[in-house]
């Protein structure tokens, strides 16, 4: 079947089968960043933005996002123009090995679209379903409160 | 999910319920009603002979019809109490302004109690209520609610929480009818409540799950509701305890009554995280902390 999409801004007309995950399309079609890990919905690897709200792509069925809009990282920013999320894990040495990075990051981006300003509980609940096995959280809480920082300022602006 | 659904052959996202009505009768036997999708994960195979075995449970599951467009999305303040489309995902019970202070927040505290915030964003109120699983918050939420279910197709009508609790709602409801909106009781004619998960940590499974609703007018405790889920396959009303509290002022030595005779009468289903000595000292003392919060949000001590 076919499956009218946007994904990071461009619409796509994509062919899929009935039964096929978001997840497996994603990366079929090039966005790696959307990372397999449980398959289950409980580690937040394979996260992306559906209509702006963070979603497991694991448990979506590519079938139904007709019509909807799907943000990967790859949407997210360019090595040449990080996004500010991105510039605030590198600089707080938010990043260990790097595999749960991109559900962080599209987690947080739908947190500080919606609260620009938020506390850490708000950001422990926004991450609560994205698991970092290497290091921890203190970075990467960090990292989302400098983000949010830096985005005020550029709003400011 | 773990693996794609191979044998799906068509997938559906009807704009209306009739439509859903009309695409079950018309795919009886092989479509799957789809809310969330999450509980799909469940059974999921570890082993060779487990995913053989899960592959043909779902050969035969041809056409997937998908409830998230059908107009079921919605939550809505009516002279009847509030409606939560049977397809709102948990995610917007949270966003939603009418559950900040409703019954004292315990719809807030119930939907938080559930799985992971990505999570949230798919499953949904009616996915919740239609599939038990023994750790789910929200049956445990509407029974103390005395929440109402709207069901149309074959079946028509509303059915209180207690006969929809009373065995897997999927069964009662049946396979030609589907379940449009949850019902709650206008918020004036609610008392205070509160709702406390206890699990090993935030985003597991519950271990215990109770809710509280309590009216108290000058002093006196007019009306009680106590639900506990995650110690029985189904949510059960303890309606013991709830008589201990009626009619009589919430004094601690009360309430800590309420809460041993509430538990004393529950049969526990065994679990494999802890023993059964362990859940029936605890379920008390989980039991205490919910009154106690109740308590004192229906008593205007916060």
């Amino acid at each position: 079947m076919l499956l009218k999409v946007i994904i990071n801004g461009e619409d796509k007309v994509l062919t899929i089968a009935a039964g096929e995950r978001l997840l497996d399309l994603l990366r079929r079609e090039g966005y790696f960043s959307v990372k397999e890990g449980c398959r289950q919905g409980n580690c937040g690897a394979c996260v992306v933005l559906l209509d702006g709200r963070a979603v497991n792509s694991c448990m979506v069925f590519a079938a139904r996002c007709e019509g909807r809009e799907i943000i990967t990282v790859e949407g997210l920013g360019t090595p040449a123009r990080p996004h500010p999320l991105q510039e605030a894990f590198v600089n707080a040495g938010a990043v260990q090995c790097g595999y749960c990075t991109p559900g962080m990051l599209l987690s947080s981006q739908a947190l500080l679209a919606e609260n620009p300003a938020p506390s850490v509980e708000e950001i422990k609940t926004a991450l609560d379903g994205n698991l970092c096995r290497c290091t921890g959280y203190v970075k990467i809480i960090k990292a989302v409160q400098d983000a949010a920082m830096r985005m005020k300022v550029a709003k400011g602006r | 999910m773990n693996m794609p659904l191979t044998d799906v052959r068509e997938y559906f996202l009807p704009t209306r319920a009739s439509e859903v009505l009309r695409l079950i009768k018309r795919e009886k036997g092989r479509c799957f009603l789809l809310a969330g999708g999450t509980g799909l994960t469940f059974g999921a195979p570890s082993t060779s002979a487990e995913a053989t075995a899960l592959l043909r449970k779902r050969k035969g599951v041809e056409v997937i019809i998908d409830l998230s467009r059908a107009g079921l999305n919605y939550v809505r303040e009516t002279s009847g109490g509030i409606s939560i489309g049977a397809a709102t995902p948990i995610g917007e019970l949270l966003k939603n302004p009418l559950f900040s202070s409703y019954a004292g927040g315990m719809v807030r505290e119930a939907a938080l109690s559930i799985a992971t915030t990505p999570l949230r964003n798919l499953i949904t109120a009616g996915g919740n209520v239609m599939q038990v699983f023994i750790w789910s918050s929200l049956p445990v939420l509407f029974l103390a609610l005395d929440a109402r279910f709207r069901v149309v197709g074959e079946r028509n009508g509303l059915i209180r929480a207690g006969e929809f609790f009373s065995t897997q709602p999927r069964r009662l409801v049946g396979a030609g009818s589907i379940l449009k909106e949850i019902i709650l009781p206008a918020p004036s004619e609610c008392a205070d409540g509160a709702f406390v998960k206890f699990s090993k940590t935030e985003t597991d499974f519950a271990l215990i799950n109770v809710a509280v609703l309590l009216s108290v007018k000058g002093g006196i405790c007019n009306k009680a509701r106590i639900a506990i889920g995650a110690v029985s396959p189904m949510p059960v009303r303890l309606a013991a305890a709830e008589k201990i509290l009626e009619g009589q002022s919430l004094r601690d030595e009360l309430i800590e009554d309420a809460a041993r005779t509430g538990a004393g009468g529950i049969s526990i289903l065994r679990d494999i995280r802890v023993s059964e000595g362990y859940k029936r000292e605890i379920i008390p003392v989980i039991l205490r902390r919910c009154l106690k919060i109740a308590s004192e949000r229906a008593s205007g001590d916060h």
